[in-house]
């Protein structure tokens, strides 16, 4: 429907218009223009976007870059999200549903490979052995609890995110929202507004614990911790009864002792969407057998 | 690749918000030299298309402008009713970017006439 008085924005308050209008059926735009080239049900529906950033100020730090990595990425969401404009907050529709969930968009950019070329055969020499890898990190995790004051009180940078793998298909949410608010669905994650018994929340709590952890030693961790290894961070053996890898989930995926804390991670995202309670007891292992920097002598 | 987007603004690199959505939609939408909807290009006029996520063009610049508004036909007239929630995109425009079958676009909508 389009008004006819084209200089005067309509009133949009409820009213009845009852100005003039001109009803006109799509045949006569199809006449005009042809019928749409490919038809809706050969063309494409899956597009790829990769965000450039132009700088007049040399190459973007880290931060920046994750700053706008994280937000190039919201387009790929497939539930109606949180945002902004100003001081408005509201439930954005990204690509995905503004188009009734008919279309998808890609922000992964992913590294242009050089063919590789017909390889010589060389003779094999004798193997070099690799060294162990050096467990060079110390990392003295926390109840998950204990976060919820210490966020609230004690951190001075407060512009990070966290996965909570319940909230926000997945996708990291900020933990402090306007105004320095600890964002509640963090606090609630953590169960700082009580805590359930069930293992699919104590999973969550020790897994948004230690993100948080993480992050206290390992500044921009996320990009990092697939060169943590699980074992480096476990308490001592004496004081665990049992080592908790390797572990196996109903997915068929196994931890292995050499898996990463990125592993750990991306095994903790699916077994709290698609997992069952023992995969959750099993992980929950894990979290637990972490070091605290306490020792029981 | 099929076009590129130039923010002028960063709140448009927020990938789910509305302004990197609709700069998106520019790639399809509104080229139609279709006289009762040329003068919205490269938006649309005051219509249920501008209540889309594709809005109106502001006069004078020519910016998107929202118009959050639903049009709903009633007898005697069209009843205007304010709209909080974002936009989607509209019939129209998801047949223009071809994420629409043709046949199941509703076949009557409403164009200005002279005056």
């Amino acid at each position: 429907m389009v008004f006819a008085d084209q200089t005067v924005t309509p009133n949009c308050n409820g009213q009845l218009y009852t100005g003039a209008m001109l009803k006109v059926k799509v045949s006569d735009v199809i006449a005009q223009h042809g019928e749409r080239i490919p038809a809706a049900t050969t063309g494409v529906k899956s597009f790829r976007v990769a965000t450039i950033i132009v700088s007049d100020k040399g190459i973007l730090d880290e931060n920046s870059m994750n700053y706008f990595s994280y937000f190039s990425k919201r387009a790929e969401a497939t539930t109606p999200t949180a945002g902004h404009a100003g001081f408005v907050k509201r439930a954005e529709n990204p690509f995905f549903v503004a188009t009734g969930r008919r279309a998808t968009l890609n922000t992964k950019m992913t590294p242009i490979i050089a063919p590789t070329p017909n390889p010589t055969p060389v003779p094999t020499p004798n193997p070099v052995p690799v060294p162990a890898q050096t467990c060079d990190l110390t990392i003295c995790f926390s109840e998950p609890d204990r976060w919820c004051n210490k966020l609230s009180y004690g951190s001075s940078y407060r512009n990070f995110q966290v996965v909570v793998s319940s909230v926000n298909g997945g996708y990291a949410v900020p933990v402090y929202e306007f105004f320095g608010v600890v964002n509640p669905q963090v606090k609630y994650a953590l169960g700082c507004f009580g805590r359930s018994n069930s293992s699919w929340a104590k999973l969550t709590e020790a897994y948004v614990g230690a993100q948080l952890d993480i992050k206290t030693v390992l500044p921009y961790w996320w990009t990092k911790i697939n060169t943590q290894r699980i074992s480096c961070h476990l308490a001592p053996m004496g004081m665990m009864s049992a080592s908790p890898l390797p572990l196996t989930l109903s997915s068929g995926l196994t931890l292995s002792s050499d898996a990463s804390m990125g592993d750990l991670f991306n095994a903790t995202n699916w077994a709290l969407r698609s997992g069952m309670s023992e995969d959750h007891v099993k992980l929950l292992k894990v979290f637990g057998g972490f070091n605290t920097c306490t020792r029981q002598d | 690749m099929l076009g590129i987007s130039v923010f002028p603004s960063t709140v448009f690199f927020d990938g789910a918000e509305q302004g990197y959505t609709h700069e998106l939609g520019h790639q399809w939408i509104q080229f139609l030299d279709e006289p009762t909807v040329r003068s919205g290009r490269p938006h649309w006029p005051f219509s249920s298309l501008a209540a889309g996520m594709m809005g109106f063009s502001l006069a004078g610049s020519g910016a998107g402008g929202n118009f959050s508004c639903t049009l709903t036909p009633e007898a005697g007239g069209v009843r205007l009713t304010p709209r909080s929630t974002a936009p989607v995109f509209t019939d129209l425009d998801l047949y223009l970017m071809d994420f629409y079958h043709l046949n199941k676009l509703v076949n009557i909508w409403f164009l200005p006439i002279k005056r």
